[in-house]
């Protein structure tokens, strides 16, 4: 539904968008992922309509977007800080949008969302007497409230408390689900987007690095940059040469090559199962975080088994 | 039990002191309620024939005043924080300068610059323009124009700082939804906006109404100076009372709306964009400039100038030998009374310090701090009445000593307010860390509550010296026969059209009240705003 060509943005001196191209099927959540000032917010600004291209195409349905203007769009928003203007009431909020709505279908509307997000007793309250994620479920429903194609969410969860973000994180992305709303969510955080999403646009350096899945990402990155953002720090060089080495990541099924010798350095145990970081003797590389249930003793000798096929997924078989 | 006794105690004396620093009010009203029988006449007069004209011509003053201010200020708000204009952090400085002219400087400045003789109908007329060179300036109208340009940055601050808070992204929030422009400044920004500029106006309201010198320089008739008459000339002391109480009315009114009013505001939080919501091209860029040049020239770059020339040419005329004497007088009362409501700024905030969250603190507080929301001429006839209730005679034989009291009273609310702010940023604990470490209570003022509160406490004594050093009628009304200072003698020389001889004192207390306005716009945030 969402399709962007061949898109490039400039500001100043500086291309912030090389040439991104991916498409958004319908009823997906999407994320877009990278470091910052990689230029995801730049996309979702120019999505939006705050920011012109320098050439591509986006369109929504088959319709160009560049050309319509902003508040013809029909694209919702909703954005990390407080942007509930902030002399409404909740529900003259949820109003804004729909206000050339005839009065009865625009309060059976308003209504409608309220409970959605279980707020309807908070109905005639103003922002400053909401909580943090009280804020943010209103500002998702008041996006939705003009019934719009297409969610853009820009850090929308950033600057809640981490509990709470997850907590949100999961109801709303519940109710986009629910309402088969496609949305795009804008994060720095790679478990944000692995767990809110059902595809992931990774960004760095103006450029699309991949899309796909999250285990796509995961099990499958198309380079060093993808592998080092979702991987857990463990990247093995290719299997033609004889070590391993942090720093080089290749596409290699290393199983063959069997078993490295290490050391246990650090053992900390969290959700139920220990992590070990091993250094493997006779070089300087260190496999971090490395999950095993059973308990083994710091500095201990151990066996590294790498799995296949991503080597820095690597399940150890210690001691054996 | 100690504690509630002690905490008791500190009630008890706090509301003793309040008290009594609510006398003066108190006295007002107690005998501006009664007319004496020797007064009848005279308060009659006063009554049918006065008063009506003071009522119009205040209520015309601060009608025309208010909306001089609003018409300077709004577009001044929109332009320095809607609109990508370059300079911004010069023309901050430049618009609330003005501040520092005292109004009856401002007024003789340009009551001179416009009188029948003065550079601009002399023109006028020598160019054949006769009509225009024979108006007359000295009406409400020509009041209004100068208080506009004097106190139009007390509209222009708070509606600052409201719009500054408007978020850019809650204007694209808006157009996401579908609406306009005008939508978002319909019914946002407008709404939004409008809490700020009532406060404004309200606070130009009360000094207009408070205002004596520059309506004086105008020979423009309101409460204040009819006070003033009253009190030296006319009519009698039991009039003048009770044009005061009327008058602290109106004040006690305008102040009651202003506190009400802000505190409708809703709480915005700091914008996080620095994008602006109008984008102007080279042609509104210009336009914008040119507004804030006209309003800098006229309030600040025009006075000045003016002021620099009148004060050069009567540099050589001028015996400098009085004006040593000035200021001399000037300078010394606006120490004593500097270091007076420095240490009983202290004292109170001392005392405050660790009760702050108790319901009453706020209520008495502004009993000790009323004295800055009356016009300097209430105050002057409230001491004078304690004082004359207290000592049973006229208390003008306590000499200078009756003026410092009255500006102390009236000043106090400048230094506790400077103060307090960083006052209450101090953690209660610890003072009881100190203690916990054997250290007693005047150990832990004198080594840490004190030299953390030194910074605050010698602005606080700087703004309250030019405070004092600006102060013309409760000076005029309780000092000494004689002892003038530079703003009496201003007062004196302009009544008398001398405005050369009045310039070179006036440009003195200009050039202390920048400084002021210089050191409040730096430190900002750290210090009350004026």
């Amino acid at each position: 539904m969402l399709k962007i060509s061949n898109l490039s943005v400039k500001r100043g001196e500086n291309i912030i968008l090389d040439d991104v191209s991916f498409k958004v099927h319908e009823h997906k959540l999407i994320s877009l992922v990278g470091p910052s000032g990689c230029g995801k917010s730049t996309l979702l600004h120019t999505i939006a309509g705050f920011i012109s291209p320098l050439k591509g195409s986006i369109t929504l349905h088959g319709k160009d977007l560049i050309s319509t203007p902003i508040d013809k769009r029909s694209i919702g928003l909703v954005f990390q800080e407080e942007t509930l203007f902030p002399n409404l009431s909740v529900r003259e909020n949820i109003e804004y949008g729909i206000s050339s709505w005839e009065v009865s279908s625009r309060e059976k509307r308003v209504n409608e969302l309220l409970e959605l997000v279980n707020l309807t007793s908070h109905a005639s309250k103003l922002p400053h007497e909401l909580s943090g994620g009280e804020k943010q479920r209103v500002s998702l429903v008041r996006a939705l409230a003009p019934q719009p194609k297409l969610i853009l969410m820009d850090e929308s969860f950033s600057s809640l408390d981490p509990v709470l973000r997850v907590e949100l994180r999961e109801e709303i992305k519940a109710i986009l689900k629910k309402l088969a709303i496609t949305c795009i969510l804008v994060t720095h955080d790679r478990d944000e987007a692995m767990s809110f999403s059902d595809e992931v646009v990774i960004l760095n350096d103006s450029k699309i690095q991949q899309f796909g899945t999250p285990s796509e990402l995961y099990l499958k990155p198309e380079n060093e940059f993808v592998a080092k953002f979702f991987g857990n720090g463990n990247i093995v060089k290719d299997g033609d040469s004889n070590s391993i080495k942090p720093g080089y990541y290749h596409h290699v099924d290393i199983s063959d090559k069997g078993k490295v010798e290490g050391k246990i350095v650090r053992r900390k145990f969290n959700n139920g199962q220990y992590y070990y970081d091993v250094a493997v003797i006779g070089t300087e590389i260190v496999f971090t975080d490395i999950a095993n249930r059973e308990a083994f003793d710091e500095n201990s000798k151990t066996t590294l088994a790498l799995s296949k096929p991503w080597c820095y997924d690597a399940l150890c078989s210690l001691n054996e | 039990m100690k504690l509630v006794t002690n905490k008791k105690v500190g009630f008890y004396t706090y509301l003793f002191f309040s008290l009594i620093a609510l006398l003066p009010v108190i006295f007002l009203f107690i005998e501006g309620r009664e007319i004496p029988t020797q007064d009848l006449e005279s308060w009659t007069f006063v009554i049918n024939q006065v008063v009506p004209g003071l009522l119009s011509n205040s209520f015309k003053l601060v009608i025309l005043s208010i909306f001089g201010c609003t018409i300077l200020a709004i577009p001044l708000a929109v332009i320095l924080e809607l609109t990508n204009i370059p300079g911004k952090k010069l023309w901050n400085i430049l618009t609330i300068l003005p501040l520092a002219f005292p109004l009856y400087v401002l007024a003789f400045i340009y009551v001179g610059f416009f009188e029948w003789a003065g550079p601009v109908l002399t023109f006028f007329r020598e160019i054949g323009l006769d009509t225009l060179g024979n108006l007359k300036f000295k009406n409400v109208f020509g009041v209004a124009f100068v208080f506009s340009l004097g106190l139009f940055p007390y509209i222009l601050m708070p509606v600052r700082l409201v719009l500054r808070k408007v978020d850019y992204r809650l204007f694209q929030t808006s157009l996401s939804l579908g609406q306009s422009e005008y939508t978002f400044i319909r019914k946002i920004l407008l709404p939004i906006s409008i809490v700020p500029l009532f406060a404004g106006c309200t606070i130009v309201g009360m000094e207009v109404m408070a205002d004596f010198g520059a309506v004086s320089v105008f020979n423009f008739d309101t409460f204040t100076t009819s006070i003033y008459m009253a009190w030296s000339s006319l009519f009698s002391l039991g009039s003048a009372t009770r044009l005061s109480l009327l008058l602290l009315i109106f004040s006690l009114i305008l102040f009651f709306l202003e506190s009400n009013v802000s505190k409708r505001q809703v709480p915005l939080l700091k914008s996080q964009s620095n994008e602006m919501l109008f984008k102007l091209g080279l042609k509104g860029k210009l336009l914008s400039l040119f507004f804030i040049l006209f309003v800098i020239f006229f309030s600040l770059i025009l006075p000045l100038l003016q002021l620099i020339i009148w004060a050069r040419e009567a540099w050589g005329k001028e015996v400098l030998d009085n004006y040593v004497g000035l200021i001399q007088n000037t300078l010394g009362l606006a120490v004593e009374v500097g270091l007076i409501v420095s240490v009983v700024s202290l004292s109170m905030i001392y005392f405050e310090r660790n009760k702050l969250r108790e319901k009453w603190l706020p209520f008495l507080r502004s009993f000790f701090l009323v004295g800055y929301a009356l016009p300097g001429n209430i105050v002057a006839v409230g001491i004078f009445l304690l004082f004359k209730n207290v000592m049973g005679t006229s208390p003008m034989g306590m000499g200078l000593l009756l003026v410092v009291i009255g500006l102390s009273y009236r000043f106090l609310s400048v230094g506790h307010r400077t103060i307090s702010p960083t006052a209450r940023l101090m953690n209660p604990g610890l003072e009881n860390a100190s203690r916990s470490l054997g250290k007693r209570s005047p150990t832990f003022i004198r080594k840490i509550w004190l030299p953390f509160l030194k910074g605050n406490t010698i602005y606080a004594f700087l703004f309250v010296f030019v405070e004092v050093a600006k102060e013309m009628p409760l000076t005029l009304m309780l000092r000494p026969m004689g002892h003038d200072t530079l703003s009496t003698k201003i007062y004196e020389l302009t009544s008398e059209g001398e405005w050369e001889r009045a310039s070179l004192g006036a440009l003195f207390l200009v050039l202390l009240g920048m400084l002021t306005v210089l050191i409040m716009s730096i430190k900002g945030d750290s210090l009350a705003k004026d």
